[in-house]
């Protein structure tokens, strides 16, 4: 009995003082690193390709218009998210303007369409947070509209003369021309540049905002002047800035 | 969650910011609303000296008025070189009378004769409007006892502009009197 004893505690003893041994004896499983980009790769590829389609509506165009803007503009907005780091977008709206300058020129230009295509990056692709994330992107813009100058004349009802254009008097012979060009057609293209939030407010309710600077690439326009103002672009000047307040609804597709 | 709500209230910010400078240093360029003018030289070739050589030419004293207008473009002014008029907005035709000798002899004319096209165009709500001229011709009337006399005109420039750009090139009979440099 007492052998047996003997051989169990010495069987321990051995198990015990062995064991660390081993451990120490033992090479740290080392993986290679062929194996850990595969692991990584494995990682990604857990994202699915499609993640959900955005629609989304813009807030901010016919806001500023409620709050005093001259120019009426909307747009609707429909987004793929791939692998939730690139967005492709392509928006779409009417803009327009009905305007009186302080000198009585009276530029109208009826709601007219503009498209963007583009895509946006999400900078925050590897957060747990998947619905919300700031993005950055580019668009290719273009709008094809119409418009209307004109400028009352200003009559003298006591000599009974009138001046055709106020606005364009000439100061050596006097006298001007009634200035009054209808139905000029103009179309613009330029390019975006979006930086932007979106943020998932409730279920499939999301919120955003995006600061564009836009550029001007080509610009066609009327015999008798420059269009005032582009829908989706805003001023006809070299660059403008925009931007968007957008409610977002996420298709449960 | 917490960053993003940092990077939300950031992008409100910068967005706001953006946006009133922008709306701030909303600068007009309204530079072409100005009057557009017609720029024109005066030169000379000496055809018994050279007849390929063109020379500037400069007046003694130059007054120019215009048809249709009491206002006097040029009044009386010495050692004219290079003048600039303006063309009628509501005419197809601008008319100028050169006096070389204002003073003692009014009568000492020659006169320029402008046809042009005006077309006017809208810039701008901020800068209004602008008139396009383009100088369809330029012709010139001699007086048969003028003390200087055109001989030709030559059209280098149609559009009149408002950045000193040349137009016209009016070239006079050569005269002894000593010119200026040679182009």
């Amino acid at each position: 009995m007492t052998a047996h004893r003997i051989r169990l505690t010495s069987l321990f003893l051995l198990f015990y003082i062995g064991l660390p041994l081993s451990a120490q004896q033992q090479r740290p499983t080392h993986t290679p690193k062929r194996d850990q980009k595969k692991n990584k790769v494995v990682e990604v590829d857990t994202i699915p390709f499609y993640n959900g389609t955005y629609i989304g509506v813009d807030l901010y165009g016919p806001g500023s218009k409620l709050l005093g803007s001259d120019f009426m503009s909307s747009e609707i907005s429909v987004a793929v998210n791939l692998k939730n780091k690139f967005i492709p977008t392509i928006e779409f709206g009417m803009g327009g303007t009905d305007t009186w300058s302080e000198t009585g020129i009276h530029y109208k230009s009826k709601a007219a369409p503009f498209f963007r295509i583009g895509v946006d990056y999400n900078t925050m692709a590897k957060k747990k947070e998947k619905n919300s994330y700031l993005y950055a992107g580019l668009r290719y813009a273009f709008s094809s509209f119409k418009y209307d100058v004109s400028t009352m004349p200003a009559g003298d009802p006591i000599w009974g003369d009138v001046i055709g254009n106020p606005s364009l008097e000439d100061n050596y012979w006097g006298g001007s021309v009634p200035f009054s060009h209808l139905g000029m057609k103009g179309s613009v293209q330029w390019l975006e540049i979006v930086l932007g939030v979106k943020v998932r407010i409730y279920k499939n309710f999301n919120m955003g905002w995006s600061v564009r600077m836009k550029y001007k690439t080509s610009a066609s326009t009327g015999e008798y002047g420059d269009p005032w103002y582009v829908p989706g672009y805003g001023k006809f000047k070299s660059n403008n800035m925009g931007i968007t307040y957008s409610l977002i609804y996420k298709l449960p597709l | 969650m917490k960053n993003l709500v940092r990077i939300f209230l950031l992008l409100i910010i910068v967005g706001a910011a953006v946006s009133i400078h922008s709306s701030c240093s909303d600068e007009n360029d309204c530079s072409l609303a100005g009057r557009p003018m017609m720029y024109c030289t005066f030169k000379t070739i000496d055809k018994s000296l050279d007849p390929t050589k063109v020379l500037n030419d400069t007046l003694d004293s130059l007054t120019i008025k215009a048809l249709g207008t009491d206002s006097i473009i040029l009044n009386n002014e010495k050692k004219v070189h290079k003048i600039m008029l303006p063309l009628r907005y509501t005419s197809d035709s601008t008319v100028f009378i050169l006096q070389y000798n204002p003073v003692d002899n009014p009568d000492d004319v020659d006169t320029l004769y402008i046809v042009q096209q005006n077309t006017p165009y809208f810039q701008s709500m901020e800068c209004g409007y602008m008139m396009k001229q383009n100088i369809i011709s330029a012709k010139f009337g001699n007086r048969a006892n003028s003390s200087e006399k055109i001989d030709s005109i030559y059209l280098r420039n149609k559009e009149a502009n408002s950045n000193e750009i040349e137009n016209l090139q009016i070239f006079f009979k050569y005269r002894d009197r000593t010119p200026d440099t040679a182009d």
